[in-house]
């Protein structure tokens, strides 16, 4: 009988089976591991619907809000909370009294149960973060938030992955900003930044990267 | 009595490969075993929960709670006379008005009555005063500069009329003074209208 396969053959399986088949797995892989680091799979950028009308940042920031009028807790707590239907009832219960689109804060305010907005960001649990600190050491809202006043439907800006939070935890100097700049969402690095940034980490006495590296602040 | 040697296999080159790409095929299934770690059965701030009607794991106090440690009926906590719940309106500012006070109702201000009354406090806050009907009141008008203090701090946590209170935002009353304080400063210069 003839033979099927020729000498030819064996180069031919070993050639797949060594080089092949871990070049495929390696091209998987590498998909894979630049999916899950990307910003796409993320959802950054990606508007989170809200209930009813949802709440427009862009207008009511454009009305000279401070974000703190709304997120009252940020310079005391970890959290910055979203606010209750009182503080949008102080002015709805005046402008727009009729519009469909506040339908559901009335009759959250009415019924007495909380609007349930959507999360935008959300670390695991396995993480602890808090608002206060940042926020007093001259970190702004729009260096993780992005520019949060011009965002109609508010959407995430940052993928929040460990390397970004070790990343400034290393280097703040690339980051804090004066203390009256923090709530300004459209501000921009001045251009000695780093020099600035560096006579800011003095001033606000922040720690050095070998602490704010340590694993227990942040996986406590 | 014979001597059992074990035949052990020397690792080949072939076998070692062979092994690393089963292993690394098994490491596979080693990822998204670690959700429980992301989700865990405990409630952030302002979580939703299935557990109370109201769908809120943060449960409101119930009314009139105190913190232990945190009861204070002094003149500057009630803004009345004595500290007593429905006595008369402290006449003026139990608190030494110092500049960092100053400064402090200058930038609470800004956040919390700015929108409203205006940066300067005559009633025509950026965009939203129109709509109010009757509108924000001008701190210059005599009645309220008239007020005494504890009436304005009265203001300010309880809301009057068509004014929501600030209570729940502007939680500390040192706050609510270091308001007032600035409001006072503002009316010795009222703005030419
Ligand atoms: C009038 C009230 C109000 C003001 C002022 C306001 N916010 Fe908000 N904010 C909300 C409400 C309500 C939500 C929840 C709905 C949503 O996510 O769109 C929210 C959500 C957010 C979120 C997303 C939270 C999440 O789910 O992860 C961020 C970030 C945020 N606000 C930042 C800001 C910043 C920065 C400012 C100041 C420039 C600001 N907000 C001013 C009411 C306000
Ligand atoms: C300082 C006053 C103020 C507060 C507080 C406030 N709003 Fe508004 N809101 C306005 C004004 C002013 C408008 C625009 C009215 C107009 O179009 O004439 C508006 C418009 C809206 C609209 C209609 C938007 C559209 O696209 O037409 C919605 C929905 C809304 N607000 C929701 C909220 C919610 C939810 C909150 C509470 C988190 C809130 N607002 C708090 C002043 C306020
Ligand atoms: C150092 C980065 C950082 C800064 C600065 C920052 N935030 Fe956040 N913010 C986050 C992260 C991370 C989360 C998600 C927290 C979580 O999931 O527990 C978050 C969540 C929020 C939320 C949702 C509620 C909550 O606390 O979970 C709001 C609202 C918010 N931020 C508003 C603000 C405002 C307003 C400012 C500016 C005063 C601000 N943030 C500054 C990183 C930041
Ligand atoms: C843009 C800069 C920046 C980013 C981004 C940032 N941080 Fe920070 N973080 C700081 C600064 C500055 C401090 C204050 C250090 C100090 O007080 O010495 C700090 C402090 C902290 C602390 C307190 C440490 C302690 O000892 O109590 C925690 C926890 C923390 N950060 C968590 C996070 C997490 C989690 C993230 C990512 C989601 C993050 N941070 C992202 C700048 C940043
Ligand atoms: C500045 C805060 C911070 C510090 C310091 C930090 N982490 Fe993290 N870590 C995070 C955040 C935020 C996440 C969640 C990232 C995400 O959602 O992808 C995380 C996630 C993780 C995960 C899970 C990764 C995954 O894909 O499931 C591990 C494991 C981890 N960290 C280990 C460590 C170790 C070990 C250290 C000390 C060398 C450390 N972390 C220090 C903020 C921090
Ligand atoms: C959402 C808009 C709004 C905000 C913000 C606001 N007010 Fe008012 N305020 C009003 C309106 C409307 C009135 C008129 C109420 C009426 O006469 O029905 C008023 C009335 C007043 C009065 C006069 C009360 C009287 O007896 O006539 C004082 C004093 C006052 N506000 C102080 C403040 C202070 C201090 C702040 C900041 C902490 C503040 N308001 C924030 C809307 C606002």
């Amino acid at each position: 009988m003839a033979q099927i396969f020729d000498r030819r053959a064996n180069t031919l399986v070993r050639l797949t089976l060594f080089v092949g088949v871990p070049l495929v797995l390696a091209i998987l892989g590498g998909i894979w591991y630049l999916f899950g680091w990307s910003d796409w799979h993320r959802d950054v950028g990606v508007p989170v619907a809200q209930p009813g009308g949802g709440f427009n940042h862009q207008l009511h920031v454009g009305l000279k809000l401070d974000c703190r009028y709304c997120h009252n807790a940020v310079e005391v707590s970890s959290s910055a909370n979203v606010p209750p239907t009182e503080t949008c009832m102080g002015c709805h219960s005046q402008i727009l009294t009729q519009s469909e689109k506040l339908a559901f804060v009335r009759e959250s305010w009415e019924t007495n149960t909380p609007i349930q907005w959507n999360r935008v960001h959300d670390l695991p649990k396995f993480v602890y973060f808090n608002h206060s600190l940042h926020v007093a050491k001259g970190v702004g809202c729009s260096t993780c938030h992005g520019n949060i006043a011009a965002m109609p439907v508010v959407a995430k800006s940052k993928a929040l992955f460990m390397s970004w939070c070790l990343d400034c935890h290393r280097n703040p100097e690339q980051y804090v900003r004066p203390r009256d700049q923090i709530y300004n969402t459209a501000w921009t690095p001045p251009a000695d930044q780093l020099a600035q940034g560096k006579k800011l980490v003095e001033e606000y006495r922040i720690r050095s990267a070998d602490q704010l590296t340590n694993c227990a602040i942040c996986h406590r | 009595m014979s001597r059992i040697t074990a035949h052990r296999r020397r690792p080949t080159p072939a076998g070692f490969a062979k092994f690393a790409v089963a292993a690394c095929c098994l490491l596979w299934f080693t990822t998204a075993c670690h959700l429980e770690m992301y989700d865990q059965p405990k409630y952030k701030p302002l979580q939703q929960s299935d557990f109370f009607a109201d769908g809120a794991a943060q449960r409101p106090l119930v009314e009139h709670t105190v913190a232990r440690g945190a009861t204070r009926l002094d003149e500057a906590a009630t803004g009345r006379v004595g500290g007593m719940p429905e006595g008369a309106y402290v006449p003026s500012n139990p608190l030494t008005v110092t500049p960092e006070l100053l400064s402090r109702g200058e930038e609470r201000f800004a956040i919390y009555c700015a929108v409203c009354h205006g940066r300067v406090g005559n009633g025509k806050g950026s965009a939203v005063y129109p709509q109010f009907n009757p509108r924000p009141a001008s701190f210059y008008d005599p009645r309220i500069v008239a007020m005494p203090d504890g009436e304005l701090f009265d203001v300010i946590s309880n809301g009057r009329r068509n004014m929501y209170g600030y209570r729940s935002r502007i939680q500390t009353v040192e706050d609510r003074w270091a308001i007032i304080a600035y409001i006072r400063e503002l009316q010795k210069n009222p703005p030419a209208e």
